[in-house]
């Protein structure tokens, strides 16, 4: 469980968040939108223990955050170290705990069977973004941290990526946050939204929960609650 | 889904074949050949001080295979330095970015002697060292680690964002995170200042061999200006030139070899 209570942060005396409070239960991947700028990533890098907070206390599994307690991490900036392959890029940080045939399977169901011995040049933007995804889960069995992980990608790759996703959070289900600027993709892909309101500082507003039929939608479905979500966060973020 | 395994620059295409680029690589240094043989035949400038090309082969062949002695003097002068100075310098720019109290110490001290032009520094370091081969490599040695340490901070201040973020949050040991991640990384963005090292290191190299030395391609060139050689002073020129030209090659080759995973890798776009 990630727990932010009453979370303040100044960066170089400005301040960016103000009150920030989060829950995120076991096995729940919460959404957390806002506009460019308002605080998202610092937010990430709080919980991830890059940053101390102000004030206000962040807990994972009840322990203070600190660097390495979550380490699946994704990123919208590419984070692949060029000179290995994929498959090295995945097991740099994979649980060593874990049967390596875990991977032969992870790989299969991200589509990089085929790309396990490219470096991340020889790849497309999408495939490096699976590639990345890959690593994440390998790296941790509980957590998912994920800053804007699509937002490079062109329409249709994203919503390749969007299935694909939830299709993991079905097979290999992991406690999560994901930032996003896109309401339409917090309503698809998360049970539970937080939007965060205004810019330096910025707060989070009341967490909306997304209805169990909409969750359940493919994610190239047209629905009218899909719409109606989409909306409320947007004056809610606005 | 992959993208393609590599790109042409856009200079190149614009070329067309490589038996094309190779015409116009060529058309350059012959245009001015042409040029300076129809100056010297014309008798444009008086031929004591611009012999024409046939005179500058005449004397490469007087001086045959001697020259070699002043070529391999000269370039293991530069190696020589080139390599302390290269080992000096990064190890400096390592340490500094390493530890925030090194980096506020050492950088007071480059940025004293930075600005001071490392050509200007030679007389001073033939007083203390004399005409010795120690000294010149002392000189190229301090040149060049200064350009490197500079280089090495500014490499690791490069590193993508994304990298450095996910080394951090990933908890990876500091020394796995400089050795694995930040130093390979790291590496690409060296590549320029590697160069200007070696193009300083040359420069240094000649200076001290003008002001003493009894061998080297600078003591050659200092020799034919007090005898009014012009000849051998121009062939001293292109070796030198061409000594310049070899080892910016191997270094960019090896740069290309050691950065094959690097999308910019195999030359810039113009």
């Amino acid at each position: 469980m990630i727990e932010m209570r009453a979370v303040s942060v100044d960066l170089s005396s400005r301040p960016i968040l103000r009150d920030v409070n989060l829950q995120v239960s076991s096995g729940e991947l919460v959404g957390l939108v806002g506009r460019s700028g308002s605080g998202k990533s610092t937010l990430l890098n709080l919980i991830a223990g890059l940053y101390t907070p102000t004030s206000g206390e962040i807990k994972i599994d009840g322990e203070p955050a600190r660097p390495g307690l979550i380490r699946g991490v994704v990123f919208q900036e590419e984070s692949l170290l060029g000179w290995l392959s994929a498959i090295d890029n995945v097991l740099f940080t994979a649980r060593s705990e874990a049967a390596s045939g875990e991977w032969g399977t992870l790989l299969k169901q991200l589509g990089l069977e085929d790309a396990r011995d490219d470096l991340p040049k020889q790849l497309s933007t999408g495939m490096r973004k699976r590639v990345e995804l890959a690593r994440a889960l390998a790296a941790d069995a509980m957590y998912l941290l994920a800053d804007e992980p699509f937002g490079t990608l062109d329409a249709v790759t994203r919503r390749d990526l969007w299935a694909l996703w939830k299709n993991l959070q079905i097979t290999t289900p992991r406690t999560g946050i994901l930032c996003t600027h896109d309401p339409e993709e917090a309503v698809r892909l998360c049970t539970v939204i937080y939007p965060l309101k205004g810019s330096r500082p910025a707060t989070t507003g009341k967490p909306i929960r997304i209805p169990d039929r909409v969750t359940a939608l493919a994610v190239d479905s047209a629905d009218p609650e899909i719409t109606l979500l989409r909306n409320r966060l947007l004056s809610e973020i606005a | 889904m992959r993208a393609a395994k590599g790109t042409r620059p856009l200079a190149q295409r614009s070329l067309g074949s490589s038996g094309g680029r190779s015409v116009w690589s060529l058309a350059g240094p012959l245009a001015t050949l042409l040029l300076w043989w129809a100056v010297a035949r014309l008798r444009l400038v008086n031929p004591l001080l611009l012999p024409s090309p046939e005179r500058v082969i005449l004397a490469a062949q007087d001086i045959g295979p001697r020259i070699l002695v002043h070529v391999v003097a000269t370039l293991l002068r530069i190696l020589t330095g080139f390599v302390l100075g290269c080992t000096i310098g990064v190890s400096v720019g390592v340490v500094m970015q390493y530890s925030r109290r090194a980096y506020v110490l050492l950088d007071g001290i480059i940025e004293t002697f930075r600005p001071v032009p490392p050509v200007a520094a030679v007389p001073f370091f033939i007083l203390i060292f004399g005409f010795s081969e120690l000294g010149k490599v002392v000189i190229v040695t301090m040149g060049v680690s200064l350009v490197m340490a500079v280089t090495t901070v500014e490499a690791f201040e490069r590193v993508p964002l994304g990298i450095m973020r996910w080394g951090l949050i990933s908890g990876l040991d500091r020394r796995v995170l400089f050795r694995r991640v930040l130093l390979p990384a790291a590496i690409p963005e060296m590549r320029g200042g590697v160069r200007i090292s070696l193009a300083l290191a040359i420069t240094l190299v000649i200076v001290s061999e003008f002001l003493g030395a009894t061998a080297g391609v600078g003591y050659l060139i200092s020799v034919a200006k007090v005898t009014l050689t012009t000849p051998t002073l121009l062939l001293a020129m292109f070796v030198l030139g061409w000594l310049g030209w070899f080892l910016d090659r191997v270094t960019r080759f090896l740069f290309n070899h050691w950065t094959a995973w690097d999308s910019r890798a195999g030359g810039a776009l113009l």
